[in-house]
């Protein structure tokens, strides 16, 4: 089913591949927008399903279905296909741009590469590069996916959610979850590039306000990379959100209201800033 | 002598109406701060507002109790994910009693008139006899608390027992009566399943079928409520938790079809879940957008049809008779009591009609077409006057406390700013109040109520404006009403009444 009923879908071919989006662009729209990035595993519709509709609301919203080459893909490849999404649509304005897990280190590489297109960047559940934990769990992910299935859905499912958000499940709900994930067409592609994928280099460069939102509960992209995110990019803020992985599922109406209150006035708050936890 | 002391503590600063949710909150803040002296005037012979009047068998609160409480007093004594009535209740008394507010509380003190007193500035107040003076007043009398009788021909006929859900006859021992239930909303839903256990027969008219969805209630364990005790941050960790489930159900009401169809889905599913029969099925499938109407909770709704005694009747009712109701296709139903489960007056708030602002008109006059206030509590021409959980309040997702308190913060912000400026009154401009009603209608474009030919309480059919429910994340709300700015407010420089002028006046 279509993503949001105000969303027109269109697509762009670079790199010899064709990637779709969808974008709320209408005539008298004079809003500014929000570019969205996916992560491994997903796609616009899979990861946004919530935050899409939320920020339609009060945004322009572009989100893409990022594509993967058959061989040699890179960070740079898929920055690629958000760049030519954005000076497609949106030609000559910068966009406020957010990736998610992934898709936060597609999004770094965009605006590093390309600061002219970037208005202010959120890296959500984002790291620099695979440590020890990550390689161990990505290993066994591996093995998974080559032998077993229905146990690597259970895998993915216990390591993605967080514990107090699985703990307030049912068991229905849960057995939902596990049956209802899939593993589309390029996701070992991708998980490979999660192990070697490494954006140190390039954190320095980005000079666009950034807001990096952490998962408190997060074990498979732990608080301590996203800190190191946070500590790398000059003009960067913190913020966590009590969730696992799975932030774009768990919290979502949590991260619109930290994504919307920081790209209402990006520079509005100070570098370094920690945000507190917001009281309810 | 009696009436003498009265009258003496009663001019005050702040002057609150009622004693529910949002004026034990006030009352709380009121006190915590000890600036201003104030009275809290009540009806009623007990605190708890709704919950002291909704106690029909099966009340509880659909919004999980460690979210619908104040978050200035958690408690770690909650039974259940959704607490009883009566627990509420009780947590309710003891605010009350441990925030000192029971000597503020004036009760079987029912307001009959509120005047705004241009001289004197303030407000005079008539309740339960007695005359009041207080600089400042705050309604705080709910949007859910008259109770709204249906007109059905012949009501006045019947012979039997009739009485409004939140008007619970107690004194009426359903056990083996034949008993009609007239509504099919949130308090129907709670209330038939609890007297299809003791009456003989249960009737159900039905007018519009529910979206029901299952309501995910348990007892909360020793060790969950010793943890509370121990550590209270964890409870607030699972208020969050609460509170962003429910936020994120706002995304539905965006009239967002595949997120609207999934979440119809899930009511659906339980449905079909419980009811096999295709006729009664098909009785109790909505025939409206879902969100439309508040999306109703119960896991023992459903399957209270199954019982033998237990009749759904959908044919609409064309009248009471003096032993029982004849529907619209000529069926008698032969009944000994009458429930009516038939909601409250919302979009026309009775207390309108009381206050008495600049010019001497009521409130009601200048909501003829509809209520409107600024940052949904203050209403020009009535200075000084601050409205909890008035206008634009309503959620159909989330807790109404949290909404209130951010009221109550912005409230509070007022009366001090009032003070340290010396002001007499606080009036806002009407051009501001405008403005926000624009901002609040541009807000509610593209939301289910307004597109999803959604004919329900929470649209105004004198203006067709969304007037009770506010349109956004109840999140939102906080941040668009609970900070006060003096700007919107209009000069009151020119005006230079004196403190002593107030002490005279009583
Ligand atoms: C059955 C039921 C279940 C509900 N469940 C939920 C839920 O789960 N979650 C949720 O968020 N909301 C729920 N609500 C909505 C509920 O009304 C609010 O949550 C909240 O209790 C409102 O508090 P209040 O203080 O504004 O009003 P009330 O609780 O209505 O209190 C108003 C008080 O003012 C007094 N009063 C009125 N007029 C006068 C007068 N002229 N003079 C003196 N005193 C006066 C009344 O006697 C009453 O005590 C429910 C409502 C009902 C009816």
């Amino acid at each position: 089913m279509n993503i949001h009923p105000d969303a027109q879908e269109g697509t762009v071919h670079i790199g010899g591949l064709v990637v779709p989006f969808y974008d709320t662009v209408a005539p008298q729209d004079t809003r500014e927008t929000i570019v969205l990035v996916h992560g491994t595993g997903g796609s616009a519709a899979t990861h946004f399903r919530t935050l899409y509709p939320m920020l339609a609301a009060r945004y322009r919203v572009l989100a893409l279905d990022l594509q993967t080459p058959v061989e040699g893909l890179t960070l740079e490849r898929y920055a690629a296909q958000v760049a030519a999404v954005i000076q497609k649509q949106v030609p000559g304005t910068p966009v406020h741009l957010l990736g998610y897990s992934l898709g936060a280190l597609v999004a770094s590489v965009a605006a590093a590469s390309q600061p002219e297109l970037v208005r202010s960047l959120s890296l959500v559940a984002g790291w620099i590069s695979a440590d020890n934990q990550q390689l161990l769990r990505n290993g066994i992910w591996d093995k998974l996916f080559a032998t077993d299935h229905e146990l690597l859905r259970e895998f993915v499912t216990f390591m993605v959610f967080g514990p107090p958000f699985l703990a307030g499940r049912s068991k229905g709900e849960v057995e939902q979850l596990v049956s209802s994930r899939v593993f589309p067409e390029g996701i070992a592609q991708q998980m490979e590039l999660n192990r070697r994928a490494d954006i140190g280099n390039v954190l320095g460069s980005i000079g666009a306000p950034t807001l990096v939102i952490a998962g408190r509960h997060d074990v498979m992209v732990p608080t301590r990379q996203t800190q190191l995110l946070y500590g790398a990019i000059p003009d960067a803020r913190y913020a966590t959100i009590d969730s696992g992985h799975a932030i774009v599922h768990e919290r979502p109406a949590q991260l619109f209201q930290i994504v919307n209150e920081f790209i209402t006035d990006p520079r509005g708050t100070p570098a370094g800033l920690v945000h507190d936890p917001i009281f309810v | 002598m009696e009436a003498n002391t009265k009258s003496r503590v009663s001019s005050v600063d702040v002057i609150i109406i009622g004693a529910g949710f949002g004026g034990l909150g006030m009352g709380t803040k009121l006190a915590r701060e000890a600036k201003h002296s104030f009275l809290i005037l009540e009806r009623g012979k007990d605190v708890g507002g709704t919950w002291r009047d909704n106690h029909y068998p099966g009340a509880a609160c659909d919004v999980p109790s460690h979210l619908y409480s104040f978050s200035f007093r958690p408690n770690p004594e909650w039974s259940h994910t959704f607490a009883p009535q009566r627990e509420i209740l009780d947590y309710m008394r003891g605010v009350a009693k441990e925030e000192g507010l029971l000597d503020r509380i004036v009760f079987d003190a029912e307001v009959t008139d509120a005047r705004w007193d241009e001289t004197a500035g303030g407000w005079r107040v008539s309740a339960g006899g007695v005359e009041y003076f207080a600089k400042n007043l705050v309604t705080a009398v709910g949007h859910l608390s008259e109770p709204k009788f249906p007109s059905i021909a012949g009501i006045g006929d019947f012979t039997g027992e009739l009485f409004h859900s939140a008007q619970w006859n107690d004194e009426v021992d359903l056990a083996g009566k034949r008993v009609g239930i007239i509504g099919s909303g949130a308090t129907a839903i709670q209330v038939l399943p609890e007297i299809a256990k003791v009456a003989s027969e249960v009737v159900s008219f039905q007018r519009s079928a529910p979206y029901v969805t299952p309501r995910p209630d348990r007892a909360y364990t020793d060790a969950e409520k010793g943890l509370f005790r121990k550590r209270p941050e964890t409870m607030q960790e699972l208020r969050e938790e609460m509170f962003w489930a429910n936020e994120e159900r706002y995304a539905q009401r965006r009239n967002t079809p595949s997120l609207v169809s999934a979440a119809a889905q899930v009511a659906l599913d339980h449905l079909h879940r419980e009811i096999q029969d295709p006729v009664l099925r098909e009785k109790l499938t909505p025939d409206y957008t879902f969100g439309c109407k508040r999306v109703l909770k119960s896991s023992d709704y459903y399957p209270t049809f199954l019982l033998g005694h237990v009749e759904l009747e959908t044919n609409g009712i064309a009248e009471v008779t003096a032993t029982g109701i004849r529907t619209a296709s000529g069926q008698e139903h032969e009944l000994d009591v009458i429930i009516a489960c038939t909601g409250f007056e919302a979009t026309d708030l009775p207390i309108a009609y009381l206050l008495h602002g600049r010019e001497g008109k009521p409130l009601s006059d200048q909501w003829a077409t509809g209520m409107q206030a600024y940052a949904t509590s203050a209403v020009h021409g009535f200075p000084n006057l601050w409205i909890i959980n008035g206008p634009n309040t309503g959620l159909g997702h989330n807790s109404a406390v949290y909404i209130a308190e951010s009221q109550i913060d912005y409230i509070m912000q007022a009366l001090n700013y009032r003070d340290d400026q010396g002001l007499v009154a606080l009036e806002v401009s009407e051009e501001a109040e405008e403005a926000f009603m624009d901002e609040v209608d541009r807000l509610a474009q593209g939301t289910v109520w307004l597109e999803g030919g959604c004919k329900s309480w929470y649209v105004d059919a004198r203006n067709g404006r969304l007037t009770t429910l506010w349109p956004e994340p109840a999140y939102t709300f906080r941040q668009v009403n609970s900070a006060f700015t003096p700007e919107p407010y209009l000069e009151q420089a020119n005006i230079s009444l004196t403190e002593p002028v107030l002490a005279e006046a009583h």
